[in-house]
């Protein structure tokens, strides 16, 4: 179906979450029997057209989050280039939040936010499904585990998944809106790539990003070397990654993994005779991480 | 017919990422069923598709017959309690406990009357005016039980909830908990990567690994009658022995070491045609006796080791030594003397032997 429509409205995209953000200029549909989204450019559509895609799908409309002024400066300032809403020398960081339901209602989250992190963030509704968070740098600073349990408290109590992006801290000067414009592509594109992950940081996101961008001539160096000598051993690259993630810790690696660490040995061993490549040494454990990535990918 | 089920269920993301395959279960009314396995192996997950966090890619989940799968999570008539406690720091007890009914528009008499019941169950009455950051530990994991009892929920979904509890309060609530479960009688799947609370918790367990179910069964089932290899290792702590060896006319042959198969299990091996053939024997620390009156009673499974190091764990000793090269670990009685290096006799008890095929590590039976 989607296929022959998209003979008719070559613009046509889908989507297989919602979308973070509506495009004005675009239609937005949501197919409930492939839980899919499309997306078609309007100048593409007639109305009787319209009206045909109406019946068929659920059009999602683009709704005005209602934003207080300080708010709507944030906004201005972000998208616009208007003038910093802040001091030019105070830090800040943006937490992007994302839901999965588009119902939320906004007084509610609004009186989550403040219950969680009292007056220190200032919260911009952008759809309704998604929010930002503003955190200055104060001495204070939410760690992960706290907006882990805010995702909990709000899973919990609004029974939506809800999941976030943590941005790095920045000074509220003109640089600022291609920080975070930099940032919510990297959001996006985490989400699109690591759908079971709740939260994203770009420490988090950035080994994805970095195999994303690697050509494939280097691509290829690694699964030559790599994963075709141990044919693409999905035990063994699970046991190089959780070991490099774990910061190189045979005992929490071989715990998560629920192995004995003389198993976590073996396989080490074995991964070290077979590629040549020693796993215990960090740029031999980086060169193994990145191809259980590729693997992953495939 | 049973009140929750789950059908063929599967959970694939991105259309590659297989994290929950063809899982089936049938929950009973009033029954406290835990999820258990190592990081990764897609209980969480599962919780999540019965709480509609996440969407089940294929397969059916029922309550009371109908089919939820596209029914949002707000209408499944369930409370979840999470790890990490999800409470408001900037909310007392009280108004953490009284949100989420807040949100659903409740009348506030009766806001306030789930909201004392609650309190009064989990003994928090004197702190409800206080904040979370003025609790412990157990006290913040109380309110987030407190927050999914006042919404009389037909099914509640615990996730890891005492992991971020020190040893001795996570004891202490898992009692709490299964107290609280007697007394409210409400339906609960509880994920845990913990055996030890999986064990003493759960009418039923079930057993995952790489997102597929291994075993369901009642503890004492799962612990007595491992289905395979991975579930006798998970389920029992020291875990179970594993010794591989060749089954030849009546004896089990460990390298050098050989033991006599006890006649019914020997009947059942040979019916099967292991005859001859490779299989892993299995054996519960406890089953490997060092105290001398026992020891006469096994004359064809008393074999002398080497002590390779000795914990005292107070009215027990785990032993810990090998077999032919292969390691294995004797819960024995604290009064023995097992000083490592030491060369001590230990009776092996086969009668109490679990065997399994060493290609498919599944129980011979």
């Amino acid at each position: 179906m989607t296929n022959n429509l998209m003979t008719f409205f070559p613009s046509l995209q889908v989507l297989s979450e919602y979308p973070t953000e509506l495009n004005e200029d675009d239609y937005t549909f949501h197919n409930p029997q492939s839980h899919t989204w499309i997306s078609i450019r309007k100048t593409e559509v007639t109305n009787r057209e319209y009206g045909l895609l109406s019946s068929i799908y659920t059009e999602i409309k683009s709704r005005t989050a209602v934003n207080d002024l300080t708010s709507t400066k944030w906004l201005n300032f972000l998208k616009s280039a208007g003038p910093s809403p802040l001091n030019e020398a105070e830090s800040v960081r943006i937490i992007q939040l994302y839901f999965k339901e588009n119902n939320i209602n906004e007084a509610d989250i609004t009186e989550a936010c403040r219950a969680f992190f009292g007056d220190s963030m200032q919260l911009l509704f952008i759809s309704s499904q998604s929010a930002y968070l503003i955190e200055k740098q104060t001495t204070y600073l939410c760690t992960v585990e706290d907006f882990s349990s805010f995702i909990a408290a709000l899973e919990s109590d609004f029974y939506s998944k809800a999941r976030l992006y943590i941005g790095k801290f920045q000074p509220v000067n003109s640089h600022f809106p291609q920080h975070f414009s930099t940032e919510k592509d990297w959001f996006l594109n985490s989400i699109e790539r690591h759908r079971a992950e709740r939260i994203y940081t770009m420490e988090n996101s950035f080994p994805f990003h970095l195999i994303q961008e690697m050509s494939e001539d280097m691509k290829h160096v690694l699964v030559k070397e790599i994963l075709i000598p141990i044919d693409y051993d999905l035990e063994l690259l699970q046991t190089v990654q959780l070991f490099f993630e774990n910061g190189f810790n045979a005992s929490i690696t071989a715990k998560k993994l629920h192995i004995h660490r003389n198993t976590l040995q073996y396989r080490l061993a074995k991964f070290h005779n077979i590629t040549g490549i020693p796993v215990r040494q960090f740029d031999g454990a980086l060169v193994a991480y990145c191809a259980s990535l590729i693997a992953e990918k495939h | 017919m049973s009140k929750f089920v789950l059908e063929n269920i599967n959970k694939v993301y991105d259309g590659k990422y297989t994290a929950v395959s063809d899982f089936n279960l049938h929950i009973e009314d009033q029954e406290f069923i835990v999820l258990v396995g190592p990081s990764g192996c897609g209980k969480s997950t599962t919780l999540r598709m019965i709480a509609g966090l996440e969407e089940i890619t294929s397969g059916e989940f029922r309550i009371e017959g109908k089919v939820v799968n596209d029914v949002a999570s707000k209408d499944r008539d369930i409370a979840m309690v999470f790890q990490n406690y999800a409470l408001y720091p900037h909310m007392s007890v009280y108004e953490n406990m009284a949100f989420g009914l807040k949100l659903r528009k409740f009348p506030k008499k009766e806001i306030d009357d789930r909201v004392q019941n609650a309190a009064e169950i989990l003994g928090l009455p004197n702190y409800l005016e206080k904040k979370p950051k003025a609790l412990s530990g157990g006290q913040r994991q109380r309110v987030a039980l407190g927050r999914a009892i006042v919404r009389d929920a037909k099914l509640f979904l615990m996730d890891e909830p005492l992991s971020n509890l020190d040893a001795k309060l996570r004891v202490q609530m898992r009692a709490e908990i299964a107290k609280l479960h007697q007394r409210l009688k409400t339906t609960t799947v509880y994920v845990t990567h913990d055996q030890t609370e999986a064990m003493t918790m759960a009418t039923r367990l079930v057993v995952m690994k790489d997102g597929f179910i291994q075993q369901i069964g009642s503890p004492k089932e799962v612990y007595g009658y491992p289905d395979n290899v991975f579930v006798g290792g998970f389920i029992g702590s020291p875990a179970m022995n594993f010794f591989e060896g060749k089954l030849v006319d009546g004896y089990i042959h460990i390298g050098q070491v050989s033991m006599k198969v006890p006649q019914d299990k020997l009947t059942l091996l040979g019916d099967k045609g292991y005859n001859g053939k490779d299989l892993i024997l299995g054996l519960r620390p406890e089953h490997i006796y060092g105290d001398v009156d026992t020891l006469a009673h096994f004359p064809d499974t008393t074999i002398e080791v080497k002590v390779e190091v000795s914990e005292l764990t107070g009215a027990e000793l785990m032993l810990y030594s090998s077999l032919e090269g292969q390691p294995f670990v004797a819960r024995i009685h604290a009064d023995a003397t097992a000083e490592p290096g030491k060369v001590m006799p230990l009776s092996f008890d086969l009668t109490k032997a679990h065997f399994f095929d060493k290609e498919t590590e599944n129980r011979i039976r």
